[in-house]
Formats: C-alpha cells, structure tokens, sequence
C-alpha cells in the first residue's frame, strides 16, 4: 500500500523524466516544420539502423561462436570477454578517432554502420554465448550425441531457441542506432544520417527550431513505439539479464564453436587500444603547436568542466534513481521504469536549454545542462544494468520490514541506504567514467567548448588525430580515476 | 475466530477466490495445497504485500483488509527466511524492535515489552550463541530462528509461516518444527502455515484446510 508521500515521489519523477519530452512539444508553439529532403534523412537513417543491427547481429553470432569455442576454461574467456566488451565501455569518442585515423576517407551512412557495428558486436557476443551455454547446452549436447552437424545445431537448435532473444537484441541495437549521436556526429559526413543529427544541425547551424522541434516530435513517436517493442519483449531481456557467464560442461565449444568469430572479438578492441595509445610522442608535439598550452586559462576550463560534470553527472544519475528506489516501486512501476526509453541526446540536450533560459553563458549553467542531460540519459542505462535487480532482490526484505511495522524512514535508513550505497557509487562512477570522454551531449547543451571530450572533439575535427588520441587517452585516465574514486567513496560509506 | 469473508485477487492467468473462510483464535490452520494451487499468494495477500482486488477479513471486529501492511500487526517467515543480510543476526531483532515502536501506540506493546520480548525469544531459540554473527553466515537452521524470533518481538496477532521448513534438511526440520510448536503453544499465538508437506501438518498439530486452483476445496 502507498502513502500519498510516496506517491507525490514518484510522479514528481515522472514528470522528470516525461520533461525532455515535454519540452520539445512545449518549445514548437505550434509551429513545425519537417526540413527539406525528410524522405531521403528518413531513407538514410532506417537503412543505417537497420544495417547496424544486421551488421551487429551477424557478426555478434560470430563473435559468439567463438566465445563458446574458447569457453572450456573460465580465465581465458573472461580475458576473451573483457576485449570484447572495450569497445561498449569505452567512450564512443575512442572508436570514432580509430575509424578517422585508419579509414580517413570513409564517411556518411556505411561509415557510421560499420561505426556501431564495431561498437556493439562484441557485446552481442558476449550475451547471445552466455545465453546459449545457459540456455542451449543440455539440448546441444542430445543434439551431439545424436549426430546432428555444427550447421544443422545452429539452423535447428541454436537459432530457434534464442529467437526471443535475438529478437530482444535487435530491436534495442535498432533503435539505439536509430537515435545513435555522438558516431554520425563526425563520421556522418556532411548530410544528416539520424534525426539527432539532423536536429543538432537545424539547432545549431541554421537555427530552425520549428525544423527541430518537428524532427524531435517525429523521433519521439518513434520511441513511443520503441517502448511498446521493448514492453513486448521485457521479459526476455529480463532472460537475458540472468544469463551467467559459466564454463561448459561437456565439449560444447567442440559442438558448436568456431575459431570463425575470432576477428570479431578482437576488431572493436583492437581499434580502441590503437586510437588510444598511438603516437603519443606526436600527440604531444601536435598539441604543443595547436598553442593550446599557450593559453592555459582555456586548458584549465576544460579540465574543471570535465572534472565537474562528470562528477556532478555521476552524482545526480545515480541520486535519480536513488529517489526512484525510496519510493518503493511496485512491480508494474518497475517495469514501466525498464520499459521506458530514454530521450535521444539531441531531444534531452534540447531540453536542458531550458536551464538558465534566458540568462547570459556561464560555466555553472553550462556544467549543469551538461550533468542533468546526463542522468536522463544514463538513468534508464543504469537501471537496466543493475538497479533493477537489486532492487527486485531488496522487494522481500522491504516487504517483511513493512509486516514488522518498520515505516518509510526506518526502511530507507536500514535497508534501502545501506544496501544501495554500492550500486549508487558503482553507477555514478561509470557515469563520471563516460563523461570525461564525452562530447556529444556538450556540443548541444554547452554555450561553448569546455570539456576535455570536447577538445578531442574538435581536434578529431581539424584532422589533429595525434593530438586527439592523447587527450582522450588522458580523458580515459582521468575517467578511470574517477571512476575509482566513486568505488572507493562507496566502500568508505559503506562501512 | 477470525474469519476471511471474501478474498479475490486476479493474477492474470491464475485467480485467487475465497469465501468465508474462518481460521481458529488458537493452534496452526494449515493452507496445505500442490505446487501451483495459490497457498503463497494466500498469504501474500493476507499481509497486504500483494493487491487484493477484494479482501474482506474480520479480525475480532477489526477489518484487516482495510489495514496497511505496517498496521495489520501480522508476523511473517518466509521459506528462505528473507533475513537482512547486511545486519547480524542480533541486529535483525534490534530492528524489529525499532520497526515494532514505529506503529501506533494502540497498535503496539509498550518500549518495555518489546525489549522484553527481544532477550526472551533471542534467549529461547537460543540466538544468544550467534548474535554477533553476521546474518549471511549463518546455517538454515540459525536463519529460521533469527526470522522466527523477528517476527515475534512486536507481538503479532497472528503469525504466517510459508514453507519455513522446506529449506531445513531432514535433521533439522524434525527440530525446528518441534520449535515453532513450543513457541506458539507459549504464546497461545494462532498461525496459519502454508505447506506441501503433510508431515508439517501433523507435526505442528495443524487444522488441515485444502487449497487448489486458487479456491478452498476442504476445511473453509
């Protein structure tokens, strides 16, 4: 049963998290205008969507099937899914510099499709191999011993099984290329290949806000079937999330694996790895005579305003879904919570301009549009990854401290905090470890350049790669440390 | 007697009705049902934990199912005994002290009582040994009796039991149901216990009620 407390909580967080939205209806006035040449931004933004998911999802498989072949000892295959998973962890910044520097003449629609295919291949793998060694194993191993080919158990066996989950994968990968940024931003070349940037150009270049507002309202349609998708297929994502990395039983890699997919784990990390750490000694040079250290005020700017959204960043998304674990969401909340889609960068960088609407460019406003963009868009991130769970995992406990007469203060300061403390520098960590090599959501909320991420940006941008990959290689450092920090401040709480 | 009037609650694909169903003041009234026949959801929705759509229980004259879950003043363990795993085992029942005093005070016993109660039930089901023990080392037998002995400090009017041997192995289970006998009789505290296991039933000398496919069918 809710209090009336606990109810104003969560529609006060509904209306926050309805607000990007909101906003960009608001900010129309009525007046919208789709830009010239829609049919063709819409052509290429569905066909690059709609290749980055059949890219990913066929290389992912591949990927897999070597996962699985290299699964029969548990420290191999998590160094194995470690490379696989740094280029989804890493800032995208890191993936696009290696994609400039080693294909510098490839842009527009395929250069951003093979972008995010490298991007999330190797996470795919990762989850559809653990899925099927939880899933699959014990009807592989019937199939083995009966005869069947590797072929005939992947068409037959495999495919069939995890179709929900497939399904799953493809539709999140779809939309999130679909309303993918900070990758068409620089290697989108210089005609529009997802909404987002083409509001960003409408906004930023032309200043059509009636152009933006209808291309938001348009994408928001689209996400608000993206959450009905994603509401259809939320229990098999849940599925998903269970799937435990374990080593095989019986020759599972010998039945269905194949040293095939090798390339695929090792691409994507591979890019990252040479975009961050090459030439450095040039890097230096170059930066040296880019006179950026000639003006140290301008150096040190970026450096607080990294320093400082990414920590209050970290801080607000993981104090948002704090307030939304102290309302005590019911199951269906929960889920309307993991349904929910968050606003496109370009929608909630739009929407933070409301912050300081009106007053003149300052570093505070700046750091704070950047920071609330943020937690909208790594909240629901955040939520799925592991606030969920714990907060499924807390539900009984909460429900017998409810039946011993405990009331909402005793429960949050016993339970709720102690438990959550943890998972809440865990998420502000990563939060703060992403932001520093962040650019995207500052090139549309930030009245000027003033993040590290941004200066890689506009670096990459004037074709000064060297110097680009030591500033993000100095941005993964700091994020690092960052991220460190959090960790260490929770474990400190904790105690 | 206290008696459910009606209790419905849709869960979908599976429905729960009850109608007059009357539980006795004293001694265990066992919900005994297969795997799949509603006895959980039974009392999940008797504490108020999941939505009943109706529910209708007149509890000597107070209607419970108008009662927050906090207020309907009802002891619970659960099969795996939901422990707070991050408390000792003594700081499990200090909290239930705490919890119990943040009820009305017409709903409660007194300061006093409860820490009373707290050296009593942590005496007789023997935790004294392990209080200091984090509560996520301790054996299923240990657990049963922390979750055994939370439930009792606030002095419920009625306690539910779901499963709470059916995680014991064999040698424990003969002991801990012997326990939970003991514990009630002294108390003269009624209880409903939900189980698969006829020998649960016999042991604590329970009411036998049957449940299948969300209704009543023997023992309303």
């Amino acid at each position: 049963m809710k209090s009336s407390g606990q109810s104003i909580f969560w529609w006060a967080l509904v209306a926050v998290f309805l607000f990007p939205y909101a906003f960009s209806l608001l900010i129309s006035g009525g007046a919208l205008r789709l830009p010239e040449g829609f049919f063709e931004l819409c052509l290429r933004s569905f066909s690059q969507a709609l290749g980055s998911t059949l890219a990913t999802m066929v290389l992912g498989t591949l990927g897999a099937a070597f996962l699985i072949k290299s699964s029969r000892s548990a420290r191999s295959l998590s160094y194995w899914e470690g490379l696989a998973l740094l280029p989804a962890i890493a800032p995208s910044s890191a993936m696009v510099l290696g994609f400039m520097d080693l294909l510098p003449h490839f842009r527009g629609v395929w250069a951003v499709t093979l972008a995010h295919a490298l991007i999330s291949m190797g996470f795919v793998s990762v989850v559809l191999s653990r899925a099927i060694r939880a899933r699959a194993a014990a009807s592989l191993e019937l199939a083995w011993v009966e005869g069947a080919s590797k072929w005939m158990m992947w068409r037959r066996g495999i495919l069939p099984t995890l179709r929900p989950d497939f399904f799953a994968i493809s539709v999140t990968l779809f939309f999130s290329s679909l309303a993918s940024f900070s990758v068409p931003l620089l290697l989108g070349g210089s005609q529009a290949v997802t909404f987002e940037t083409a509001i960003h150009q409408a906004i930023r270049l032309q200043n059509s806000w009636d152009v933006a507002a209808a291309l938001s309202i348009f994408q928001l349609a689209l996400l608000i079937g993206a959450v009905a998708l994603v509401q259809i297929v939320h229990l098999d994502q849940s599925v998903l999330a269970r799937h435990r990395a374990s080593v095989s039983r019986l020759g599972i890699g010998r039945v269905v694996g194949s040293f095939l997919g090798l390339p695929v784990i090792v691409t994507g990390g591979a890019v990252v790895l040479f975009s961050i750490l090459r030439h450095p000694f040039a890097g230096w040079t170059q930066l040296q005579a880019s006179g950026l250290f000639e003006n140290p005020d301008t150096l040190w700017l970026m450096v607080r305003g990294a320093l400082a959204t990414s920590t209050l960043a970290g801080l607000l998304t993981s104090g948002l879904l704090l307030f939304f674990a102290i309302t005590y969401p019911s199951l269906s909340r929960m889920r309307w919570m993991s349904a929910y889609v968050a606003p496109s960068t370009a929608i909630t960088g739009f929407a933070t301009l409301a912050i300081g609407w009106g007053q003149a460019p300052s570093f505070i406003w700046d750091v704070l549009r950047i920071s609330v963009g943020a937690a909208f868009l790594f909240a629901p991130l955040l939520w799925r990854l592991r606030w969920e769970k714990e907060l499924r995992q807390l539900q009984s406990q909460i429900h017998v401290a409810q039946t011993l007469g405990a009331d909402h203060r005793l429960i949050s300061r016993r339970i709720l905090y102690p438990m959550l403390w943890p998972t809440f520098f865990w998420s502000g960590g990563l939060v703060s470890f992403w932001m520093w090599g962040d650019y995207a959501l500052g090139s549309i909320a930030a009245s000027r350049a003033m993040t590290v991420g941004m200066l890689a940006k506009s670096l990459m941008e004037s074709y000064r790669l060297e110097a680009a990959s030591l500033v993000l290689a100095f941005s993964l450092l700091a994020g690092a440390i960052s991220y460190r920090l959090f960790t260490w401040g929770g474990l400190r709480v904790g105690r | 007697m206290s008696v459910v009037k009606q209790l419905q609650a849709d869960y979908g694909d599976f429905s729960i009705e009850i109608k007059n169903w009357e539980i006795p003041d004293q001694g265990v009234t066992a919900l005994w049902g297969p795997s799949g026949s509603g006895k959980s959801s039974v009392l999940r929705l008797l504490l108020g934990i999941d939505a009943a759509k109706k529910l209708e229980w007149d509890f000597q004259g107070t209607d419970l199912g108008k009662l927050a879950v906090s207020t309907r003043r009802l002891g619970i363990v659960f099969q795996n005994h939901e422990l707070f795993d991050h408390m000792t085992a003594s700081e499990n029942l200090e909290f239930a002290a705490e919890a119990a005093l943040c009820r009305p005070k017409d709903l409660r016993p007194s300061a006093e009582k409860i820490k009373t109660n707290l050296e009593r039930f942590s005496k007789k089901l023997g935790i004294d040994a392990f209080s200091n023990r984090s509560a996520r080392l301790l054996s299923g037998g240990e657990r049963q009796r922390v979750a055994l002995a939370r439930a009792l400090i606030g002095e419920p009017r009625m306690l539910l039991l779901d499963e709470p041997f059916s995680s014991l192995d064999a040698e424990n289970r003969g002991e801990a149901r012997a326990l939970v006998r003991s514990v009630l009789d002294e108390n003269r505290l009624p209880a409903i216990l939900v189980t698969h296991d006829l020998q649960d039933v016999t042991a604590l000398d329970a009411r036998l009620c049957r449940i299948a496919g969300g209704r009543l069918i023997a023992g309303s």
